[in-house]
């Protein structure tokens, strides 16, 4: 263990969560493969378990959403002493519960790859205007359930602020392959939320 | 309304041309996109059982499994195993055989019966160049010859003996120059499976004994006799 990220700890100590960077819950983590405290471990589950939660819940339903959330803190429990800190804890963790939904979508569904997941576009398109007030809302939850399971889960990470490389390390694809759903993703919004006459009247 | 919505959200360093980013309908759907986010993280939070369950999983003092602390138990475990295996070994006795060592000494034909340890009785095989065609027929012949030599005497044979008592064991002498040489730790083993010892008193003090031998020559039973070998002259 190098004295450098020691004398960093011990100015951070234990930072509030709100004031957290990636690079102290790397440092964090490094810390709790020293010393397993629970308490550096709650750091982590009040910054990152309703993300984690939310990101799974819309890729699944809420019960498995809950279920995969516990194991995957329960991995990144059991698996701290592996972390190497290449990336940021968030990204790890995201990593885990990844492979956790992936490995259920399997389990559920052997037959049926989630790229091959994708479901029919609702005809029904509202104007994107109409998207901002919070009863239409709604809308644009369906219409990101509808898109391909890797377009939606890359959309998803995006959201979730995470950077073109975090989300080619966290779904293990390419970068380009990463632009592509994305932009393959908001196309397919734009194009379901589009009414079809204001479609039209853009192509004359 | 262009058809490239694949810009950037806000946040990210912007990856495609900046006039399409900057066309309305895309920043009206990222901005929807964000609030979407936003509004649907605030309504799909943990509820507070399922945050209560986590954060007890969390602050649950769960022992760590770091790689050195199972690495040790299983070096641990292999280190155990190893003695185990060298005690094992060590502590156990060499496997004893009944073994028959014939000579010829003038008329006589001598068989010292005895327990020998099984690795003596295999011992390493010298090396020796490969027979010729008739050594191979010659080995063939004896062993068909032994074999024949097998199935005349299948039936266990009785004779009476002497007995005389010696320094490492009992010598048995028969009529027809045989002679028997009982070795102390075959011996001691006999009398350690007999159940009545009594009986082995009586065939320590008996000057005759009945020998039966099976086909392979080897000791049945020794009984203690009651007259001396009748010898025909």
């Amino acid at each position: 263990m190098g004295w450098k990220w020691m004398a960093r700890l011990a100015v951070i100590g234990r930072p509030q969560m709100a004031g957290m960077t990636q690079a102290d819950s790397r440092l964090l983590l490094l810390q709790y493969q020293q010393q397993p405290d629970p308490a550096l471990l709650q750091q982590f589950f009040l910054r990152y378990a309703d993300s984690l939660y939310h990101f799974l819940l819309k890729q699944s339903d809420a019960e498995m959403a809950q279920d995969l959330s516990q194991q995957a803190w329960i991995q990144l429990m059991l698996r701290a002493s592996s972390y190497q800190g290449q990336s940021s804890v968030k990204t790890w963790l995201f990593s885990i519960g990844r492979n956790l939904l992936i490995d259920e979508w399997r389990r559920q569904r052997p037959q049926a790859e989630p790229e091959l997941l994708e479901q029919l576009p609702d005809p029904a398109a509202k104007p994107l205007q109409q998207l901002l007030q919070a009863e239409q809302l709604a809308d644009l939850d369906q219409a990101i359930q509808r898109l391909p399971a890797m377009q939606r889960e890359a959309l998803l990470l995006q959201l979730e602020d995470f950077s073109l490389a975090q989300i080619s390390e966290i779904t293990g694809a390419g970068a380009e392959t990463v632009k592509t759903r994305l932009r393959y993703a908001r196309q397919q919004l734009q194009h379901w939320l589009t009414p079809a006459e204001e479609e039209s009247d853009e192509h004359r | 309304m262009s058809t490239d919505k694949s810009g950037p959200l806000p946040q990210e360093p912007s990856t495609e041309s900046p006039a399409a980013t900057e066309t309305i309908a895309a920043q009206q759907l990222e901005g929807a996109l964000r609030h979407w986010h936003q509004h649907s993280k605030q309504q799909h939070r943990l509820d507070g059982a399922q945050r209560l369950a986590l954060q007890q999983l969390v602050l649950q003092e769960k022992p760590l499994r770091r790689s050195g602390h199972w690495q040790r138990g299983v070096q641990q475990m292999v280190a155990l195993a190893a003695c185990i295996l060298v005690l094992v070994v060590w502590l156990t006795p060499p496997e004893l055989m009944y073994q028959i060592e014939q000579q010829q000494q003038g008329l006589y034909t001598i068989q010292i019966h005895q327990l020998a340890p099984a690795s003596d009785l295999h011992p390493s095989a010298p090396v020796t160049s490969a027979p010729t065609a008739a050594q191979q027929r010659q080995q063939q012949y004896q062993l068909v010859y032994q074999d024949y030599l097998r199935s005349q005497q299948q039936v266990a044979r009785t004779v009476a003996v002497w007995r005389e008592a010696t320094a490492d064991g009992w010598q048995l002498q028969s009529c027809d120059h045989l002679q028997v040489q009982v070795q102390a730790d075959l011996l001691a083993a006999l009398k350690q499976q007999q159940a009545d010892q009594q009986q082995w008193r009586l065939l320590e003090q008996s000057r005759y004994l009945l020998l039966t031998t099976g086909a392979q020559g080897q000791i049945l039973a020794l009984k203690p006799g009651v007259e001396a070998p009748h010898c025909a002259i």
